[in-house]
């Protein structure tokens, strides 16, 4: 029994050596935290569209001397929502007081998301939606509505591009 | 006190928890300058070419009240770009009267046509050699679509043969 006594003793000294003293538990919590705020960032690969002058029998539609857009869309939005790039116009294509309605003007795209069009001075009109966060490249083709009924000179007209993103 | 502390806390962390962030519609703005160059252009087609022909076969003089009609009309198409108050003119000229290979003639005034068009097309008009006829008078660009018929005053007094003469029609648009 003093045998077992001194065993058990050296026992529970060795345990009291190998266990290291139990410390007051602390949990502590550190919340991280991101505001992401809403962001729009468009960016078109030129400035200025030029259409050559050609005869309206052989060219009913002319495309640009300065061949397609493209069109980058960066959007960072709330989830699910609708990221809108529009285009509009406030005036026709003029050249002095010669008028060429901008409804002569269209477009076609490549891309996903972007979609064709008639410019329009009535409203904006829609070059692509997209749903949610991301970056879309896609490119704009131009043409011009080519006639005999136009006056000569050269037209001019600023086009508006507008990306909305909630 | 203490315990309306730790409601206010909750009160607040509670809302943060539950409330959605909301920000404000982010948008982007870029412009596009559209150029387009129109020139004056002026294009004319007769009977969809650029020549063509008519002819007028051999006929009693006293028949058909002494005139011969063209074999066909010609159908004029008359395209151009000019302003909104330019003058777009048609006219014709003949090179010279209607001539054999010979010596033999008949005056090119005898050569008389009429135009079922209207809109700017002359309704009558008379052969000339010595000075441009006008066929047709516009105002401003556009199309426009017209038809001339020739004939021939017919006589006793014609030499025997095969006369031919040009004619030559000049579109101006300033």
């Amino acid at each position: 029994m003093a045998g077992f006594s001194r065993s058990a003793s050296f026992f529970l000294f060795l345990a009291a050596l190998t266990t290291a003293p139990a410390a007051a538990q602390e949990t502590v919590t550190a919340t991280l935290s991101a505001n992401l705020g809403g962001l729009a960032k468009l960016t078109l690969s030129s400035t200025t569209v030029t259409f050559p002058d050609a005869d309206p029998d052989a060219f009913p539609l002319i495309s640009p001397a300065t061949g397609p857009l493209t069109v980058t869309v960066k959007a960072r939005a709330s989830a699910g929502s609708t990221v809108r790039l529009t285009i509009s116009a406030v005036d026709d294509l003029r050249s002095g007081t010669f008028i060429i309605p901008v409804s002569t003007l269209t477009w076609t795209t490549a891309g996903a998301g972007f979609i064709g069009g008639t410019v329009s001075r009535a409203a904006a009109q829609t070059l692509g939606t997209w749903t949610g966060s991301g970056v879309n490249v896609g490119t704009q083709t131009y043409r011009f509505q080519n006639s005999w009924v136009y006056a000569p000179g050269t037209y001019t007209l600023v086009l508006y591009y507008t990306l909305a993103a909630p | 006190m203490k315990k309306a502390v730790w409601s206010g806390i909750l009160a607040v962390a509670a809302l943060a928890a539950l409330s959605t962030p909301v920000y404000a519609q982010q948008t982007a703005n870029g412009t596009v300058t559209v150029s387009v160059s129109v020139n004056a252009r002026a294009k004319l087609s007769i009977n969809n070419a650029t020549t063509t022909a008519i002819s007028f076969a051999d006929t009693d003089p006293d028949l058909n009240g002494g005139v011969i009609n063209a074999n066909q009309a010609l159908n004029i198409d008359v395209k151009a770009r000019t302003s909104p108050t330019g003058s777009v003119t048609l006219t014709v000229r003949a090179d010279h009267d209607l001539q054999t290979a010979g010596s033999d003639s008949i005056a090119i005034n005898n050569l008389t046509w009429a135009s079922g068009s209207g809109g700017g097309f002359n309704a009558t008009g008379t052969s000339s050699a010595s000075a441009e006829v006008p066929v047709a008078t516009f105002t401003g660009p556009g199309s426009r679509s017209g038809s001339q018929s020739y004939s021939l005053a017919n006589s006793w007094n014609y030499a025997v043969g095969t006369y031919a003469a040009t004619l030559t029609y000049t579109l101006t648009a300033p």
